[in-house]
């Protein structure tokens, strides 16, 4: 469970869960979404991971990544959405998102 | 693989509870409205254990299947089994047993009725009889979801009337629970071939 909140803490990490309810998503198609270094996406790809939150599969030459949470997870990610944004500031959104 | 053994050693711990439960009122441990309240707590348990897990075991998501329409039938079956069970701790919790056990047997009902109806489209290709490993992991579950769908809907019809052809009902179900899983079975175990040497 520790993992599973280290992995909600963060922003960018929590914002990757959002994007992969929508669909299972490639690498790419994630790190396109954030401006951000590809090795800190690979950082928080693998924080991730260790939480169980998100499976990846080899596909070619790309990795595609699924959700794996349950729903107790899903209900910690909308509680972290809830009141973690509201405490981020625009400058930090902008860092993050880079818009 | 962690999650499913997780799911698993807590939907084993709730079964044995119940039948600790069934065995202490047969010995006029607790009386028989403790025990039914008992029961309809450890059956509202184990809806919230097993929906909360649904969604991570992936069970729909088989070659074949929108990835996307699984997902969402996946989330939709997890929350609906979750609220249920929550419902039932607190129609057992709360309410006179009588009321709490229509209640609960029109809730559980809904619930399977309109889990099935989602799923009714993309169950057909989830059961595959590839020997693959994800496979291998993806039949496992459906045998445990469908224990778990045999104990609710028994727990169903057994709360929502104590009349004597209720009984019978169940006894009947029990059989026929068991010829689904046999035929279950057959269908998703990989046929072996025998090679002569």
């Amino acid at each position: 469970m520790n993992l599973v909140f280290k992995a909600l803490s963060d922003p960018t990490r929590r914002r990757v869960l959002e994007l992969l309810k929508e669909r299972p998503m490639s690498a790419g198609e994630l790190a396109d979404q954030f401006d951000v270094s590809k090795p800190t996406m690979s950082g928080h790809f693998q924080v991730l991971r260790e939480a169980g939150l998100i499976a990846s599969e080899k596909q070619g030459k790309s990795v595609m990544y699924q959700l794996r949470m349950s729903v107790l997870e899903d209900a910690m990610l909308g509680f972290a959405q809830a009141f973690g944004w509201s405490f981020e500031n625009k400058k930090r959104r902008k860092e993050v998102f880079g818009k | 693989m962690k999650a499913l053994k997780l799911a698993l050693a807590s939907f084993i711990g709730l079964v044995l509870a119940a039948a600790a439960v069934a065995l202490a009122h047969r010995g006029g441990l607790i009386a028989d409205g403790g025990s039914r309240r008992a029961l309809g707590l450890i059956v509202g348990l184990l809806a919230i254990v097993t929906g909360n897990f649904l969604p991570k075991l992936r069970l729909l998501s088989a070659p074949g299947n929108d990835p996307v329409r699984a997902a969402s039938s996946e989330w939709f079956a997890g929350w609906t089994l979750v609220l249920t069970g929550i419902g039932y701790v607190a129609f057992f919790g709360l309410l006179p047993v009588e009321h709490a056990r229509v209640a609960a047997a029109i809730l559980g009902s809904a619930a399977i009725v309109a889990i099935a109806f989602n799923w009714a489209g993309l169950l057909r290709k989830a059961l595959s009889p590839d020997p693959g490993p994800l496979a291998r992991q993806r039949r496992m579950m459906i045998y445990l979801m469908f224990a778990f769908v045999f104990i609710f809907t028994q727990a169903c019809v057994v709360f929502f009337s104590s009349a004597p052809w209720v009984r019978e009902l169940a006894s009947w179900m029990s059989v026929g629970f068991s010829m689904i899983f046999a035929v279950l079975y057959a269908i998703l175990e990989p046929r072996r071939t025998c090679s002569r040497s």
